[in-house]
């Protein structure tokens, strides 16, 4: 990881430590909210961003992981932070399934082959009443029972969630299996001519990655109290694609920054109902055209170009001096 | 080391290879000529698991690897570049390097220890932290040769290895090739440079049309009347 991104994780590490000092519920509820959508946006990261798998199926994935907690806090009395566990190993083996059945595909047939399983799991859970409750939605337990008084326990909560995850994404990103997972997405045939197994390193990173939006998906559940086929739409797949890509995708800031500025962009813009979505997409294309590396290529764009400033002319300074 | 029998390949109506039989021996270097489109490539390509033959065989040290993936076969020490050259564009020359040697489990003194000695013989150590894609077209060409290297490759097919080569490189890619080839390392190598191809080869195969039109000495098949015709001019 680069210094830089390494020091604006800290400043907003520190920012998020103190946040609640400074902000009313309503703000810490929309904080709550932005992280959940920063995982999804870097565990998608990590299966697009890194090893160059563009799938539509992230938030069917986490909303496996959601229902699956919820149905078993619901009906067998476990406690939402194990289920939430639970939840994210089976969204880990339906993004397991999923990913052997389509991960030979290339491109666009891995697209549309992903975007058909999310809308067979949207419509199966908003077609079923006896389990799932349809459309209305499950009511599920809390994690801290309720919301208004327990507020800084569910920030505390899932900034915690947030943190293992981007150890997680860490770890994986820069070790020698995030390296060889990086040669996949530059070129898949030059990465077989050097001994890479292919398939086996996306089927794994699809997996994890799924787990992860289990996490995230289980959370979010617990947090609402209610799971609905809402969360599964293309719309809401489309507001994590956009955080990735807006914030950069393939760098560890980029779906931070993304979801955390388009959530609060969307707060403010809510009121315009459906059409945030296309202030949203404007965003997006002015992000495309412009800085095709999103916010955080910007950010280091910048940087670098201020560092190589900086150093010009101290090296005319020297000069001069001599 | 290497044997080819009986390979044929077509695409649609196009037979690219028609019954290619040829030997490699331990430490030989071997050239490939041809004109444009006479299937060497293609040749590579299916010796590689690239393409899947029609017809024909593939052997490896006496295993019979034809149907065997490509991963597998560059694991078992084939290594290749390609034509159109195919490195890690946004990764540094370093983590191109290192990426082989991770598939193999070596450790990671072993790596750092073999790409810096590689890095060090094709003059690109001071570019060891630079986006491979930030590199010229001459010294791309030469880190995928080393690249190669890492998967501690026993034989290397280069497919035109010096395609958009200034002059001066040249001298370096044959100094490396020769000195590899001297630590016991084998190579087969398709090239329009005949000149290069001339002063390494210790065979040449000639193919037009996707069959061998002769085999053997290099000044011998350099100078042959169907060769002339079909390629040299």
């Amino acid at each position: 990881m680069e210094q830089l991104e390494k020091r604006i994780l800290a400043v907003l590490l520190v920012v998020a430590l103190f946040l609640p000092l400074f902000v009313d519920d309503y703000a810490l509820h929309i904080v709550i909210l932005a992280c959940f959508f920063i995982m999804m946006a870097s565990s998608w990261n990590l299966l697009a961003g890194y090893s160059g798998q563009v799938s539509f199926a992230h938030m069917a994935l986490a909303s496996s992981g959601a229902y699956t907690s919820g149905l078993i806090s619901v009906h067998l009395g476990i406690h939402p932070v194990l289920s939430i566990l639970v939840g994210a190993v089976v969204a880990g083996l339906v993004g397991l399934f999923l990913g052997v059945l389509t991960l030979r595909m290339k491109d666009s047939y891995l697209a549309l082959t992903t975007i058909a399983f999310a809308e067979i799991f949207r419509l199966v859970i908003s077609l079923e009443y006896k389990v799932t409750n349809g459309k209305v939605g499950l009511s599920v337990p809390g994690l801290f029972g309720d919301i208004t008084s327990k507020l800084p326990y569910y920030y505390t909560a899932i900034g915690l969630v947030v943190l293992m995850v981007f150890f997680g994404i860490y770890r994986l990103v820069y070790s020698n299996f995030g390296l060889t997972v990086r040669s996949i997405r530059e070129d898949e045939i030059a990465a077989s001519a050097m001994g890479v197994k292919v398939v086996r390193h996306k089927i794994i990173v699809f997996t994890i990655s799924s787990a992860m939006a289990g996490v995230a998906g289980g959370f979010l559940a617990h947090y609402n109290q209610l799971v609905s086929p809402e969360m599964t739409t293309i719309t809401q797949m489309g507001m994590v694609i956009s955080m990735a890509v807006i914030g950069g995708l393939g760098t560890f800031i980029g779906p931070i920054i993304g979801g955390l500025s388009l959530e609060i962009i969307a707060e403010y813009v809510k009121e315009f109902g459906n059409y945030h979505l296309m202030i949203f997409g404007l965003i997006l294309i002015l992000v495309l055209r412009f800085s095709p590396q999103g916010i955080a290529g910007l950010i280091t764009k910048f940087h670098n170009r201020k560092k190589k400033k900086v150093s010009t002319s101290a090296s005319t300074e020297k000069e001069v001096q001599k | 080391m290497l044997r080819v029998e009986n390979l044929s390949k077509h695409f649609g109506g196009t037979q690219a290879l028609k019954d290619v039989n040829f030997e490699v021996k331990p430490k030989e270097i071997i050239g490939i000529i041809g004109p444009n489109g006479s299937g060497k490539s293609t040749l590579l390509h299916t010796i590689t698991g690239i393409h899947k033959p029609d017809k024909g065989s593939i052997w490896y040290e006496d295993k019979n690897i034809t149907s065997i993936p490509l991963e597998d076969r560059a694991r078992l020490g084939i290594g290749r570049t390609f034509q159109n050259l195919r490195l890690f564009k946004r990764l540094t020359v370093w983590e191109n390097m290192l990426i082989p040697a991770i598939q193999l489990k070596k450790s990671k003194k072993d790596m750092e220890e073999q790409a810096s000695e590689l890095l060090n013989l094709v003059n690109l150590t001071h570019l060891k932290n630079e986006q491979a894609q930030n590199l010229s077209i001459g010294q791309q060409r030469l880190l995928e040769f080393i690249r190669a290297m890492m998967l501690d490759s026993k034989i290397v097919l280069l497919d035109e290895p010096t395609a958009g080569f200034h002059p001066n490189m040249i001298q370096t890619f044959i100094d490396t090739l020769l000195e590899l080839n001297r630590r016991g390392k084998t190579f087969v190598i398709i090239e329009h440079n005949i000149p290069a191809i001339m002063e390494v080869s210790t065979k040449l195969i000639a193919i037009a049309a996707g069959e061998v039109l002769m085999s053997g000495n290099p000044e011998e098949v350099h100078s042959d009347a169907k060769v002339v015709e079909a390629y040299l001019g």
